[in-house]
């Protein structure tokens, strides 16, 4: 018995000369990559070009590590897919495949200094301020044309030019639509993306809001920071706008109420009203209704569809729920082990499943409208995120692997013009489809 | 109360476990002299039966009182009112010292695999600790007892000298198990077993508690808000909301002949993964209202669709529809039962009110007399005022008056 714990000991356990061996090479690599953030970078670097025009988002080979002392934990590992616009992609998987990390990459929000994008890039379609030469946005002043047809800026009482107002009552600056890899921006540049085109919804809605401060000045905190120009009065409206908009019966109430004194559901339609404040083109929201019951599951769930309607924008979901993204997704892409497996459109994925991992998913998960004697139930674990083998991360829990299957992390198969999988079962196309439906 | 139970004639209910009228209020206020005067019905007449072997399921949203019945019939909290009896024996009734001895009988899975363990006892400790303070095991036989139960659960030998933090959430929801079965119960009460698990570990633990059934023949008090877990794994489904049993019955007639309003509404609320199934949603308006205070008459009435005029004014009676099928609704009511059931609540709020006033009239005159013993001559004129009989008249002509007479009389 003793024999086998020491074996056990030394799979899982470092020394400590090995784990201060791995924190000094940790630090090097830390210090570059923060190096790298933190440098004032011209917008040239970061401006690329998309693959396809129709998408939002590109997630291409990302790669986002953390550099612990006990080795570096590849929470990403590779991660290709894109969000077209004006669609709603769920992204599933287990707790620690890299859902989460992969959205937070996006918002350039991986909990640093130890977690750090490596490669690969995110390219996003942003309207970025237009620059001159000093670095200066450019706004556009108020004109009106007199009777010669000269354009004419109208003046205010001290004689200065008067910045037009856009919709949401803050200045407008002159824009350009650039395509940015985010992946490579400073955070500098980030800033002026981040609530403004991209905005997020926490999983938890009671430990992302402030316990101190109200619901109003959350609110207002987020239309004073990323609407430049806004009057303090212009803020208070479009906040109680957006808690109108969200369904809340009471917007003038709820504005002066703290966190505390709202229900779980109440704390989730603030933090989409907070997203949806500055009129975001992505909203990325990750597991929105994990903490929340079914009845107000539903609630939320048809007021997001409601809401991506209104907005005109694009959703990235991430649940760990199949029948919430099946209501939900037009796009779903499956990972396992920080790495996506299988993706498609909704039909691809939940009718016609290929991968092993996502088979054994959906049919683990019991239904209301049917009835077994027993849970298909996935043999094994997810392995340890340290470490991990070359071979398909899921060969060992596989039922159906092959001979193949040892050899190197399989290649994504293009099996219909919109169905990916990463599997060796199918990489004889049609052939391995006939098979298991035979 | 106490004087009923005995007089009665104790004949154990021929159910395994049966509950009859259980009620649980927690004190949430006190007046000044420490009395409490606001209570929070957590459970409120709640009443099912289970027979050995069988499993019931409780569902409801957060805050029903599921965890609630759960704890208050392993009697982790106090019984407010009500019977719980269990094996032919009546428990709640039961002292404290005797009570211990059954408990190795009835156990518990607890919600959080991650905070329901010890941090700084073994895994082998864990499972064991209750096996030998009941004296079920002695020293020599300690390891191999509680290894054969670590097997049964699908814990392996060697976890025994572990921590729980080497293990992951599963794991933990397996050892929770296998310290609840050390003790050989014949009912376990699981507390939203699988809630904090994946999707694939929630199929893996829900199999072996199936399977356990099977081999130890358990009864299960399964309480879950996930509707398909519960649907999968019980005979009998119990509803709740906000402290009382709205709908009963056997798995079949709850999910294919559903009844009342609030379940359809549950039900309906069930994201189903097929993307073709486009369902009529039944979206509940607003949020459950607060257990302090719930709404008058039907207490589901504020979020309802299908709310009456007397649904706002009575509660709705507790019956059998159909044969093992019970709910709570005024939908079933025949036109004779609606106009007795309104009566009677129209009766219940007039006694309520006047034994408010009463108690209104008691109060004054508790405080005229403590006035009058403090200063017995020093005010003759507030003495006249304060005359007993002459209150207690304007407190019967108009209630409000005599409190600001009381006020006046204070400054």
């Amino acid at each position: 018995m003793s024999d086998n714990r020491s074996q056990e000991r030394k799979k899982h356990y470092i020394s400590h000369k090995e784990s201060r061996e791995i924190a000094k090479e940790n630090s090097q690599k830390i210090r570059y990559f923060e190096k790298r953030k933190k440098r004032r970078v011209k917008p040239e670097e970061y401006v690329t070009e998309m693959k396809d025009d129709k998408n939002l988002v590109e997630f291409d080979d990302l790669h986002t590590f953390f550099f612990s002392d006990a080795g570096t934990v590849k929470a990403v590992n590779g991660v290709t897919f894109s969000v077209p616009a004006g669609s709603t992609v769920g992204v599933v998987g287990e707790s620690g495949c890299g859902k989460s990390v992969t959205s937070l990459s996006l918002m350039q929000l991986v909990q640093a200094p130890s977690g750090q994008i490596v490669s690969g890039s995110i390219r996003f379609r942003a309207d970025m301020f237009k620059l001159d030469s000093r670095g200066r946005k450019i706004p556009v002043y108020e004109s009106e044309v007199d009777e010669n047809g000269v354009e004419k800026f109208k003046l205010d009482a001290r004689g200065r030019k008067i910045i037009k107002k856009n919709e949401l009552g803050g200045n407008t600056y002159e824009m350009v639509t650039e395509v940015v890899d985010i992946a490579k921006m400073p955070t500098e540049a980030m800033r002026t993306i981040r609530g403004r085109e991209i905005s997020m919804i926490f999983q938890e809605p009671m430990t992302s809001l402030n316990p101190v401060f109200t619901i109003g000045n959350q609110l207002d905190e987020v239309g004073k920071l990323h609407i430049q120009g806004i009057s303090k009065a212009r803020v208070k409206e479009r906040s109680i706008e957006m808690l109108k908009l969200v369904g809340i019966a009471d917007p003038e109430g709820v504005y002066k109420k703290y966190p505390h004194e709202l229900s779980g559901g109440m704390r989730q339609r603030v933090m989409i009203a907070i997203a949806l404040l500055c009129n975001p083109k992505l909203i990325v929201a990750d597991e929105p209704t994990t903490a929340l019951d079914v009845t107000i599951q539903a609630q939320i769930l048809d007021l997001l569809r409601e809401i991506k309607g209104k907005i005109n924008g694009s959703i990235m979901l991430i649940t760990h729920d199949l029948g919430v993204v099946a209501e939900m997704a037009d796009y779903v892409v499956v990972m396992y082990a920080g790495k996506v497996i299988e993706m498609g459109t909704a039909e691809d994925i939940f009718d016609r499943p290929l991968h092993p991992y996502t088979i054994g998913l959906q049919k683990s998960k019991p239904t209301v409208d049917q009835t077994a004697d027993s849970l298909y139930c996935i043999p094994g674990f997810v392995p340890n995120p340290i470490n991990m083998p070359n071979y398909c991360y899921f060969r060992d829990r596989c039922e159906r692997c092959k001979a193949e299957c040892s050899g190197d992390y399989p290649e994504f198969i293009q099996v219909t013009p919109t169905h990916k999988v990463a599997c060796y079962l199918y990489k004889d196309g049609e052939s391995a489809k006939e098979e298991k439906n035979g | 109360m106490a004087d009923l139970t005995q007089n009665e004639v104790q004949t154990p209910p021929d159910a395994y476990l049966k509950v009859e009228n259980l009620c649980k209020h927690f004190v949430v206020g006190k007046d000044f002299f420490g009395r409490p005067n606001a209570w929070l019905k957590a459970v409120d007449n709640v009443s099912f039966s289970v027979q050995k072997g069988k499993t019931l399921g409780i569902v409801g949203e957060s805050g029903c009182g599921k965890t609630t019945m759960g704890r208050t019939i392993l009697r982790l909290y106090d019984v407010t009112s009500g019977d719980v009896w269990f094996n032919g024996e009546k428990i709640s009734a039961l002292k404290n010292k005797e009570f211990d001895k059954r408990r190795p009988n009835m156990q518990m899975i607890f919600q959080d695999p991650y905070a329901s363990l010890s941090p700084r006892l073994t895994v082998g400790e864990i499972i064991g600790e209750a096996a030998r303070q009941h004296k079920l095991v002695d020293k020599s036989g300690y390891y191999d007892y509680v290894v054969d139960v670590m097997k049964m659960c699908g814990l392996q030998p060697h976890y025994f000298e572990r921590y729980p933090h080497e293990f992951s959430g599963g794991q933990r929801q397996r050892i929770c198990i296998a310290r609840a079965l050390a003790l050989k119960p014949g009912l376990v009460i699981c507390d939203e077993p699988v809630s904090a698990l994946d999707v694939s570990i929630q199929a893996q633990i829900i199999n072996m508690l199936i399977d356990l059934r099977k081999t130890l023949g358990l009864t299960y008090l399964f309480i879950s808000h996930d509707l398909s877990v519960v649907k999968h794994i019980s005979d009998e489904v119990g509803v709740m909301y906000l402290g009382t049993m709205v709908e009963y019955g056997k798995k079949e007639d709850i999910f294919n002949n559903t009844l009342h309003p609030y379940t359809k509404a549950l039900f309906s609320a069930v994201p189903v993964p097929n993307v073709h199934v486009k369902m009529n949603r039944v979206i509940l308006q607003g949020d459950i209202p607060s257990p302090v205070n719930p709404p008058k008459g039907c207490k589901f009435h504020t979020r309802c669709s299908e709310c009456m005029d007397i649904c706002t004014k009575a509660v709705p009676e507790y019956r059998e529809i159909e044969p093992g099928h019970f709910c709570a609704c005024h939908l079933f009511n025949t036109e004779e039962d609606s106009l007795r059931l309104l009566n009677e609540a129209k009766e219940r709020e007039e006694r309520e009110r006047e034994e408010e006033a009463a108690k209104l009239k008691n109060r004054l005159k508790a405080k005229i007399s403590s006035l009058k013993d403090k200063k017995p001559s020093s005010d003759a004129a507030a003495e006249e005022k304060a005359d007993n009989g002459d209150i207690a008249e304007k407190v019967n002509a108009d209630v409000g008056e005599s409190a600001q007479n009381n006020k006046e009389d204070k400054s």
